[in-house]
C-alpha cells in the first residue's frame, strides 16, 4: 500500500503575551515540534506499514524549520518526505493549507492518508476533511485503529461519545486521528542520526499548479487578537477542618444542601 | 432575501441538542440582518425529527432524508447538503463545532468554496454600508486570547462550541419540507458498533468525580476512585491522566476527550485549562479541590477548597460511610 501523512509543525507552548492596547502578539516561547496528535497518525501508519508492507511519504507545508518535524517522521519509519514551503504559501487559511496539499498529493496515488485530528495551535481540525474532498476520498474524523481487512478493504476502528465504530473503507481513504489513541514511540537516537542525512524534497510555488496559486485568497481572516477577560465566576470558599469540608462537599454532591 | 442556515446533526443518539442554540445565534444574526432561518438536516432518519426541529423562529425546515446513509458517511451528505444550499441564497450556515459536524462542514467549504471559522462561542452581526458582516469571536492561544475573524465568502461557514447561546424553544411554525433521497452510494460503509464502558458511565452519569495531575500522589488516585464508586459518581480524568494511562482514553474529560452534562461534579487536582473545562456542560455543580489558590479551575467552579486533596479524600470516604 502507498501511505501519506500530512503533519504540521507547531509551537511547543500557546504562552502568548497580548498587549491589551497595540493587540500585538508575543510569543514567550518560539520553540516549535511536530503537531502532538500527528505522532499518533504517525504510530498508526508506522503500524500499518510494518503489517503491510507499504511504504509512508510524509508531507508538511511550512518554513524551513518544518524540515525538523520531517525528519523526525523519517526517524519513525517514513521513508521519503517533502516539505512545502514557498513565500505564496505563507498565512494561509485552512482550505488554501488544503489546496496546496492536494496539489502534491493527488499526484501519487495513495490508499490511505493520514492526518493529525487538530494543530495544538490553531485546531480548527477543518483541513483533513477539505484534504480529502479535493482528493476525492471519503474521511473517517477521530480514527482510532486500521486493519486490511485481506479482501484488499481497510477496517477502521472509529472514537464515538459512547465507543468506538467499526467502518469499512473500499478504496483509498483520509483518516484523521485524534490525540491519545495510541502510544506513539520516540525515534531512536540511531534512527534520529540517520534520518538527519536524508533529503528532504522542497517544493515551492514554482512546482504548484498555477490555478491553485491563483485560489489562495484568504477567506477566514483574522482581524483583531485580543487578551480574554479574566473569569468573573466567583467560586464560593468552603473552609474548616478537613472533616468539616468533606461534609460539606457530601451534602453538596447529594444535594441535600444548596449552600454552605 | 437571503437566508441563515442551521445545520442540525442526527447523531446515533439522535439530535445534537446544539441545534436549538444555533437556531438562536441565527436569530441574533438576523435581528440585524432581516432574513429567514432555515434548518437543514440530512440523515437516514431525518424524518423523525420534523417536531423536534419545529423551534422559535425558524421559517423552513428541510429534511434530507438519505436513505441509508447517516452522519458519518460525510461524502455523500456533503454531497446532498451542498446540493440544497447552491440552490438557494445562503448568507451563513451554523453547525456545531463537534468533530463529525466539523468534517462534513468543512467538505462542504470545498464544494462551495466558502470560507470557514471553527469553534466559536459568538457572533457580533454588523451592518457595514448596506450590508451585514457577522463578525466571529473565537478563543485562541490556549485560554489566553479571543481572536475576532471575518469571512469574506457567501454562504460563511462558522461553526459555534456548545453552550454559546441560550437553546430556542420548540414554539416554531415552520413550513416542513421532506426531501427523500434514494439510491445513495458512501464508500465507507459502517460495520457495527462497540460500546465503550467507561464512556457509557460518564454521559450518563449525574454525579463525576474527575481527577488531574495532583491525584498522582501517594494514595490519591485511589481514594478517589473509592469515593466515586462509594457515592454512585462515574470516575474521570483529566488529558494528562490519560496520557500517562491512570484511566481510559474514553474516560478523559476535555475538548479533545468526553465531553459531560453531569448535575454535580467534584474536581480535584485539576488546573482546569479552557481544554479541559470545555468538557464540561451544562452547568452543573462545581467544587473544585486544588493547593493552588491560584488554579484557573476556581475561575470554572461554584465551589473552591484550597487543600491538598490528601487531607480532604479520607474525610470524604468517612463522610459518604456515615449515610
Amino acid at each position: 500500500m502507498k501511505i501519506a501523512i500530512c503533519i504540521k509543525h507547531v509551537p511547543v507552548s500557546e504562552d502568548v503575551e497580548i498587549d491589551p492596547v497595540t493587540h500585538s502578539v508575543r510569543r514567550i516561547d518560539a520553540t516549535c515540534d511536530m503537531n502532538p496528535c500527528d505522532l499518533n497518525a504517525m504510530e498508526m501508519a508506522a503500524q500499518l506499514k510494518k503489517a503491510t508492507d507499504s511504504s509512508i511519504d510524509v508531507y508538511t507545508m511550512g518554513p524551513d524549520g518544518a524540515a525538523a518535524s520531517l525528519k523526525k517522521c523519517l526517524a519513525l519509519g517514513a521513508d521519503e518526505a517533502y516539505l512545502l514551503s514557498d513565500r505564496s504559501f505563507a498565512g494561509r487559511d485552512t482550505l488554501g493549507t488544503a489546496r496546496v496539499l492536494a496539489d502534491f498529493v493527488k499526484r501519487k496515488s495513495y490508499d490511505i492518508v493520514f492526518t493529525g485530528a487538530e494543530s495544538s495551535d490553531g485546531a480548527t481540525g477543518q483541513v483533513g476533511a477539505m484534504l480529502a474532498e479535493l482528493l476525492g476520498m471519503p474521511d473517517v474524523a477521530d480514527a482510532v485503529s486500521v486493519e486490511p481487512d485481506g479482501d484488499g478493504a481497510l477496517l477502521i476502528g472509529k472514537k464515538v461519545q459512547q465507543g468506538t465504530l467499526k467502518i469499512k473503507a473500499r478504496g483509498p481513504v483520509l483518516l484523521a486521528v485524534p490525540f491519545g489513541c495510541n502510544e506513539p514511540k520516540l525515534p531512536t537516537l540511531r534512527a534520529q542520526m540517520k534520518a538527519n542525512h536524508k533529503e528532504i524534497h522542497v517544493l515551492t510555488g514554482k512546482d504548484c499548479d498555477p490555478s491553485v496559486l491563483e485560489n489562495l485568497e484568504v477567506k477566514s481572516v483574522v482581524t483583531d487578537v485580543y487578551p480574554a477577560p479574566e473569569a468573573n465566576k466567583q467560586a464560593k470558599e468552603i473552609t474548616g477542618t478537613p472533616k468539616e469540608i468533606a461534609i460539606k462537599i457530601q451534602k453538596l454532591l447529594e444535594g441535600s444542601e444548596q449552600d454552605v | 432575501m437571503s437566508e441563515i442556515v442551521v445545520y442540525a446533526q442526527i447523531t446515533k443518539n439522535g439530535l445534537n441538542p446544539e441545534t436549538a442554540e444555533l437556531v438562536t445565534a441565527a436569530q441574533e444574526v438576523a435581528k440585524v440582518s432581516g432574513e429567514t432561518i432555515t434548518v437543514l438536516a440530512a440523515d437516514d432518519q431525518a424524518p423523525l425529527y420534523e417536531d423536534a426541529l419545529k423551534l422559535d423562529g425558524v421559517s423552513d425546515v428541510i429534511l434530507l432524508h438519505t436513505i441509508g446513509i447517516g452522519e458519518m458517511q460525510t461524502d455523500v451528505l456533503s454531497e446532498v447538503m451542498a446540493d440544497v444550499i447552491t440552490s438557494r441564497d445562503v448568507s451563513t450556515i451554523l453547525a456545531p463545532s463537534e468533530h463529525q459536524a466539523r468534517a462534513l462542514l468543512s467538505r462542504i467549504a470545498v464544494k462551495l468554496d466558502a470560507g470557514m471559522t471553527a469553534a466559536c462561542k459568538e457572533l457580533k452581526p454588523e451592518a457595514v454600508d448596506g450590508k451585514v458582516v457577522v463578525h466571529q469571536i473565537k478563543s485562541s492561544f490556549g485560554s489566553q486570547g479571543l481572536v475576532t475573524c471575518d469571512i469574506t465568502t457567501k454562504p460563511a461557514i462558522i461553526t459555534l462550541i456548545p453552550g454559546s447561546y441560550e437553546a430556542a424553544p420548540q414554539t416554531g411554525t415552520p413550513k416542513i419540507q421532506v426531501i427523500e433521497k434514494e439510491n445513495l452510494t458512501s464508500a465507507l460503509e459502517v460495520l457495527d458498533f462497540e460500546e465503550s464502558q467507561s464512556a457509557g458511565n460518564l454521559l450518563g452519569a449525574r454525579r463525576v468525580v474527575c481527577v488531574g495531575k495532583g491525584a498522582i500522589e501517594g494514595e490519591n488516585f485511589s481514594l478517589a476512585k473509592s469515593y466515586a464508586q462509594k457515592i454512585n459518581a462515574a470516575f474521570a480524568g483529566s488529558r494528562p491522566m490519560a496520557d500517562q494511562h491512570w484511566i481510559d482514553f474514553e474516560a478523559q474529560i476535555g475538548e479533545s476527550g468526553t465531553v459531560i452534562r453531569p448535575e454535580a461534579c467534584l474536581i480535584c487536582g485539576v488546573s482546569g485549562a479552557i481544554q479541559f473545562t470545555e468538557g464540561i456542560k451544562g452547568d452543573p455543580l462545581v467544587i473544585a479541590i486544588n493547593k493552588d489558590p491560584k488554579a484557573p479551575i476556581f475561575g470554572f467552579a461554584d465551589y473552591k477548597v484550597v487543600a491538598d486533596m490528601k487531607d480532604i479524600l479520607p474525610e470524604l470516604l468517612a463522610a459518604a460511610d456515615q449515610k
